[in-house]
């Protein structure tokens, strides 16, 4: 990733390395006992100095405009102080989208990000990865079991079939067929 | 008004029965749990005889000439005047050696979880260093712990508090490390992999994930030291400095109840 390859770093470089990317989760993993605010920052904590990390009250004044910044994008900013672990499944992926976001990284990665969200949910959590992409100018990367979602908000769709690349193309050059060609296998044994 | 819907007709619901595969038989493993079981079973009658178990002689040394019901129980009820100061002091000492005992204990055992804990641990070496240290403090009794703080520290309170507090260390360091080993991981990871460091994880994912555990593990540990501190009082560890001329009648328990006057 970026020119370098992860499994060989190790300790301080590898640290390092990973603020440079982003995950979203498919089980959204939020530390749920903590705000939803606080959980925002804790996307910064690799460029937070350890002393002024331990508590979030000490976080510096840019971390926590980040934050405020970044659950605002998300229309989260009323739920600041609402636990993690009271929030809608929804909800808690927009809080979690806003923790990539505030770590400021190039790269966001999300891991299946709808999975657990109901339709209404997955198409605005879609929207706002989509949202980063193309006014933000980050890279977003999502695996996505739904091949629907990828063509209305991908510029580019990859399909992968048993760990093969089937096809790699901008959604308009894709067929049905193409798109059922990834599941056909699943059905025939 | 419109007839009510008819009642579903139970015997038009029933399926047919499938025929159910046969169940597996269990033929060996079940023998072998019936024997298990007698052998279990032969221990507890062996462990009757062996600690000359006598239903006879618990009753008749309840009701006794010298026993708690026609004795003990008529002589310190209601208790003497004199005696009630200073087991009130008695027992608060106990309280405060529990609780002490406890928020020592705390520290000690959360300063050893980021080691303890085999999903969090930095290494293996450390990992099993830490667990074989609280094995080693579980494994001292608390009284032999008591013996030792009694000759290096002296007698009192101060010693029954250092000796719970590292028998508990022993105890609280093992179960919160095994909450910790059976937590949510999901956003441990998330923490690291935004490039936090252990520390930082610790604090603010790990920490937050087993707080509740933590906080009920403690409160009943708190109610074990209360116990041993009762015994740890009456061997050394309590207010009483032994030898005492003036209580040396009296056994000095911690929050004593009832002091027995032979006479």
């Amino acid at each position: 990733m970026l020119g370098r390859d992860l499994s060989s770093l190790g300790g301080r470089d590898l640290r390092r390395a990973r603020c440079d990317a982003a995950v979203i989760f498919q089980q959204i993993a939020l530390v749920k006992q903590h705000s939803a605010f606080e959980n925002v920052c804790f996307g910064a904590l690799g460029r937070v100095p350890l002393i002024r990390s331990l508590v979030s009250r000490t976080f510096p004044s840019d971390v926590r405009d980040r934050a405020a910044a970044a659950l605002q994008r998300v229309a989260m900013l009323d739920k600041a102080w609402q636990r993690a672990g009271t929030l809608s499944g929804g909800q808690a992926q927009r809080v979690a989208i806003a923790r990539a976001y505030c770590q400021q990284a190039g790269v966001i990665l999300a891991d299946e990000p709808v999975s657990a969200l109901d339709p209404r949910a997955a198409q605005e959590v879609m929207e706002l990865l989509a949202d980063l992409a193309y006014s933000d100018g980050l890279a977003v990367l999502s695996v996505l079991h739904q091949p629907d979602l990828a063509l209305r908000h991908a510029d580019r769709v990859v399909g992968m079939k048993l760990g093969q690349v089937e096809f790699d193309r901008p959604p308009g050059e894709l067929s049905p067929e193409e798109i059922g060609g990834l599941y056909a296998h699943l059905h025939e044994a | 008004m419109p007839a009510p819907p008819p009642v579903a007709d139970a015997s038009n619901l029933a399926v047919s029965a499938p025929p159910l595969p046969a169940q597996p038989s269990r033929g060996r493993s079940r023998i072998i749990a019936y024997v298990a079981g007698l052998l279990v079973l032969a221990f507890v009658v062996y462990s009757w005889s062996n600690v000359q178990g006598s239903v006879s002689a618990l009753v008749n040394g309840l009701f006794a000439k010298k026993g708690i019901f026609r004795d003990v129980f008529p002589h310190s009820v209601p208790p003497d005047s004199h005696e009630l100061w200073p087991g009130v002091q008695a027992a608060v000492t106990t309280l405060c050696i529990a609780v002490l005992s406890i928020a020592l204990g705390i520290v000690g055992a959360i300063a050893m979880l980021p080691f303890a804990a085999r999903n969090i641990t930095p290494s293996r070496p450390l990992y099993e260093l830490a667990r074989l240290t609280q094995a080693i403090l579980r494994a001292i009794p608390e009284l032999i712990m008591l013996l030792f703080f009694l000759i290096t520290v002296g007698f009192g309170p101060w010693s029954a508090t250092v000796a719970l507090t590292f028998h508990g260390i022993g105890v609280k360091g093992k179960l919160f490390a095994e909450a910790v080993e059976e937590m949510d991981m999901t956003p441990v990871d998330a923490l690291r992999v935004a490039g936090a460091g252990r520390l930082q994880v610790f604090v603010h994912a790990v920490l937050p994930g087993v707080r509740n555990t933590l906080l009920a593990l403690t409160m009943y540990r708190l109610d074990a030291n209360f116990r041993s501190a009762v015994t740890l009082g009456a061997v050394g560890g309590g207010r009483d400095r032994l030898p005492d001329r003036q209580r040396t009648e009296r056994v000095p328990v911690q929050g004593r109840t009832h002091v027995h006057r032979s006479s």
